[in-house]
Order: C-alpha cells, then sequence, then structure tokens
C-alpha cells in the first residue's frame, strides 16, 4: 500500500496546529482527516476506518483518554494504532495513555514536527 | 493562629502553586510547539524560494529564542516535582541508542545554528538502562543543550557511553568555554551561573543543571564532571543497567 491510500484521523481541537499537521501530512502523502473533539473523532473514526489515529489529550467532549477506552471497546476499530501528541506530558499521564494502549505517547513540545512524521510512517509500515 | 491552621494554610497555598505551575506550563506548551513546527518548516523551507543568510539567520534567532523558553517550560514543570520532594518516575527499559540519536534530531536545528556537529557514538551494543523515558530525555537533552550553547565557533559535541559493573555511563563532552575550576562546587546550584557563561552572553536560566542533577539522583544514578577552562567540559552520568 502506497503512502496515498493511508488513511491519518487527527483528533485535535487547536485549529492552528490542525492547519500545520494537515499541511505537513498531505505533502507526505497522506490522506488526511480530522476531528476537533472525541465525540467527533469516534464517529470519523467508524465512517473512515483510518490506518492510524493522531490523538490529542485535552479535548472538549470527551477526553483523549475517553476516547482511546472507547475504541478499544469497538471490534472495528481496536486495532488502529493510535499515536497520542499531547501537552499532557506528566509520567502518570504518560502511563494511562499507555496502558489504555496507545502505541506511543508524543509530547508536542518535545519533538519536532519532521520526528512526529517519522514515527507516524514507523507505525503505518 | 494555631500552629495546625498555619500547616493547613501553607499546604492549600502550595497546592494551589502547584496547580498553578501545572496550568501554565500546559498552556504555554501549545503556542510554543506551534512556533516551534512553524519555524522547523520554514527552516526546512521544502517548498519555498531558497532564503537569503539573513532570513536563515533570523529565523534560527527565532527558532532558539522559542527553544529557550521550551526548556524553561520544562524546567519549571520539573522544578514543581522536586521542590515537592517527589519525583515520580515511570521506569522502564530503555534503549539508550535510540534515545540519544532522538536527543541529536532534537538539536539538530540548533546546532547547525551554532556550526556545531553532534556525533552520537552509543550505538547498539550499549546495555538498556532502567529509567523514565521522557525524564532522561530531558537530561540528555539539556546536557547537550549546554553543550551547543557553550560552544563557540565550530566544534563537535559527543555522546559517548561505557559499561562497568553493573552500571551504564554517559559522557557529553564539547570543546567549549569550560568552567572555571573556582566555580566547579557550584555548577549543580539552583539559578547558579558560572561567570564566563554570563560575560559571553550565553543564554540560561541557572536551573538546568540543578534539575538534571536531581533527576539523575532520582533515578539512583550519579552525575560528575570534568571541565578545562577555554578546553571543554565533559559531563558524566551514570545509571543502573535494566
Amino acid at each position: 500500500m502506497t503512502k496515498e491510500n493511508k488513511k491519518i484521523l487527527i483528533v485535535e481541537d487547536d485549529t492552528f496546529l490542525v492547519k500545520m499537521y494537515l499541511e505537513r501530512l498531505q505533502d507526505e502523502g497522506y490522506q488526511v482527516a480530522v476531528a476537533s473533539n472525541g465525540e467527533e473523532g469516534l464517529q470519523k473514526a467508524e465512517f473512515d476506518k483510518p490506518d492510524l489515529i493522531l490523538l490529542d489529550m485535552i479535548l472538549p467532549k470527551m477526553n483523549g483518554f475517553d476516547f482511546l477506552k472507547e475504541i478499544k471497546t469497538k471490534p472495528d476499530l481496536k486495532d488502529i494504532p493510535v499515536v497520542i501528541l499531547s501537552n499532557l506530558g506528566q509520567d502518570q499521564d504518560v502511563q494511562l495513555g499507555k496502558e489504555l494502549g496507545a502505541v506511543d505517547y508524543l509530547v508536542k513540545t518535545q519533538n519536532p514536527l519532521s520526528g512526529v512524521v517519522e514515527k507516524i510512517s514507523k507505525y503505518l509500515k | 493562629m494555631c500552629d495546625d491552621q498555619n500547616k493547613n494554610q501553607k499546604k492549600k497555598v502550595e497546592a494551589l502553586k502547584q496547580e498553578f505551575v501545572s496550568i501554565i506550563s500546559h498552556q504555554m506548551r501549545t503556542p510554543l510547539s506551534a512556533t516551534k513546527w512553524n519555524l522547523e518548516s520554514l527552516i526546512e523551507n521544502k517548498k519555498g524560494q531558497e532564503l537569503n543568510d539573513w532570513q536563515k539567520t533570523k529565523l534560527h534567532d527565532a527558532y532558539q529564542s522559542n527553544e529557550r523558553m521550551i526548556n524553561l517550560v520544562e524546567d519549571i514543570m520539573n522544578l514543581s516535582q522536586i521542590d515537592k520532594g517527589h519525583v515520580q518516575l515511570n521506569l522502564d527499559k530503555v534503549d539508550m541508542s535510540i534515545l540519544c540519536r532522538e536527543v541529536a534530531q532534537q538539536n539538530a536545528i540548533f546546532a547547525k545554528a551554532n556550526n556545531v556537529e553532534i556525533k552520537v557514538e552509543v550505538d547498539e551494543k550499549t546495555p538498556p538502562v532502567k529509567a523514565d523515558r521522557n525524564k532522561l530525555m530531558q537530561v540528555i537533552d539539556n546536557l547537550v543543550n549546554n553543550a551547543i550553547k557553550y560552544t563557540q565557533g565550530k566544534g563537535t559535541v559527543t555522546i559517548s557511553s561505557e559499561f562497568h559493573d553493573g552500571d551504564v555511563t554517559f559522557a557529553i563532552t564539547d570543546q567549549g568555554i569550560g568552567i572555571p575550576k573556582d566555580q566547579h562546587d557550584r555548577v549543580f546550584e539552583k539559578f547558579f551561573r558560572a561567570k564566563n557563561a554570563v560575560s559571553n552572553q550565553a543564554d540560561g536560566s541557572g536551573l538546568g543543571l540543578y534539575v538534571v542533577q536531581k533527576l539523575v539522583e532520582a533515578h539512583q544514578g550519579k552525575i560528575w564532571f570534568e571541565s578545562e577552562p577555554d578546553q571543554g567540559t565533559t559531563f558524566y552520568f551514570s545509571l543502573p543497567k535494566f
């Protein structure tokens, strides 16, 4: 499968960051869908069946932790790799995110965008 | 006011302070990361026309200032845990060759802007350590960042490792301005800045090495250094093997 066929769902409420992710990931050749809160994220995940979900944690309506719990209960979504990309970076958050099944937990300020893209491509192989 | 009331009041103030630091730090990370990534895109310049040297310098300066702010926020967040007397660690098996390469990548733009080459001599043969990955990353990032900052003119920063008797020792070596001998005892003090660092106008809060030492010690590790003025400095830290 080429990059063009790989779908990424971004669940992020900060429009400024969304704009940046979109531009970069589309430039890399991925198909990208966006949801601005956890509930919309779940609906889009059901509808789009993405190959990877890039998830923020502090979100309106349903936060990232609850989103993770929800998708892990759904047989058709539970195996989609979820990469958390958040500002919430305390150890207990990272631990909980991983326990809930995220494949990676990246703190935004600690990663260059090129590093985030690299990790995404690794999980999509 | 009786002692109990006093204690309760102090506890409440302390809790409020912690909450304030936590909220502010989290809120600050969003615009800081957006700035970091936008500047990174401009510096990489995958789409635009070739930038002239003046534009490149300005972008690197802006990126550097933003990184300084990010480091300060990270240090303040760590400091609030250290001051509480409890650094919470999420211990795991950490592959140091990957981690050191990630730190080098993270500092690549900063290093290039300062004519510094980062060499990673930590390979897959280095035994994994038992550590909190994020905290350890902050330790190495802080040391590498300092090493770049205190190199004047061209230079190399090397990250290397050695393994002895159950402990893995890491070394971050620079060819920078060094630390004056009469100030060696004060290097890990909170807010301390060496006089030659200040006179060379290198940015810094004096929090970095204090936080680094506390984080290494929280891992039951040790940290020390060797330094010669105008020759360079090597910071070492050792951690138990996984």
